[in-house]
């Protein structure tokens, strides 16, 4: 948990709130997937300031990191988070990740790949079940073939029994469940 | 993809809509706008954070909605 008015982290605060070795972070940033919102390294001696924004794209490309998703496709999920907050801000305009994931009744929000090699993102409340949105092909999004940042292994399917026109979740990623676990309340 | 069954953990739940991108159209190749993807799949992420953002605005009025129809303490409802 973090203190409700601490609005940035250095990469030591940050790599000891999400419980990970600095080196995790730095990759992620030195890749273009997280780019410091506050202040980026440039130099000897420079350090990286993190926003509460920050610490929810970090979470989140840990967690697909760990299951095995490239760096460009998570760097395309956090894409789509920045635009749509930027999209919601226009009509709420304190719309704010992490903190507005977290407030009571707020839809949650996932990340999902499913089985057919796509991107999909799915919205839900307690009074709507889920939709899904996306089905952007992986393929497109990872590099050319020579990147060593290419699947490595192939994903692991979870589910048991699939018919014609069923679509299997590969990685489901709760963006919402891992902004409540921050505690970066709005 | 409407209709589509979709699995997780053995769940399966219904999918009321997915809105499938396709995304064949572009091929991977540095993006002129700073971004690592085509305009085209640019333009296909774009997209898909205006249909999160609709629909997340939606489901927040709908919750609001909700509340205010639900009685309070007197019985009254709230406007």
């Amino acid at each position: 948990m973090v203190s409700a008015r601490q609005e940035e982290w250095t990469l030591t605060e940050a790599a000891g709130l999400l419980g990970e070795p600095q080196h995790r972070l730095i990759y992620l940033c030195e890749k273009g997937v997280v780019q410091p919102d506050l202040q980026d390294a440039e130099g000897r001696g420079s350090s990286r300031r993190f926003s509460a924004r920050n610490l929810l794209e970090f979470g989140v490309a840990l967690r697909l990191r760990e299951l095995g998703i490239p760096a460009s496709v998570i760097g395309a999920v956090l894409y789509v988070l920045r635009g749509f907050e930027k999209a919601i801000g226009r009509n709420l305009p304190g719309f704010r990740l992490p903190g507005s994931l977290t407030v009571a009744g707020a839809p949650e929000l996932k990340v999902i790949i499913g089985d057919d090699q796509r991107l999909y993102f799915s919205l839900s409340s307690s009074k709507a079940r889920a939709k899904t949105y996306g089905g952007v092909s992986l393929q497109n999004l990872v590099g050319p073939a020579d990147d060593p940042d290419r699947f490595k292994k192939p994903l692991r399917g979870v589910g048991k029994k699939v018919t014609q026109g069923e679509l299997l979740a590969k990685v489901e990623v709760n963006v919402s469940g891992i902004a409540k676990d921050l505690g970066l309340g709005a | 993809m409407v209709g589509n069954v979709y699995h997780f953990l053995g769940v399966a739940m219904k999918i009321e809509k997915a809105e499938l991108l396709d995304s064949s159209r572009g091929s991977p190749q540095e993006g002129s706008g700073g971004s690592p993807w085509s305009p085209e799949i640019t333009e296909l992420l774009d997209h898909l954070a205006e249909e999160l953002a609709l629909e997340y605005v939606r489901l927040m009025e709908q919750a609001a909605e909700n509340e205010a129809s639900i009685p309070n303490e007197t019985g009254e409802r709230e406007d």
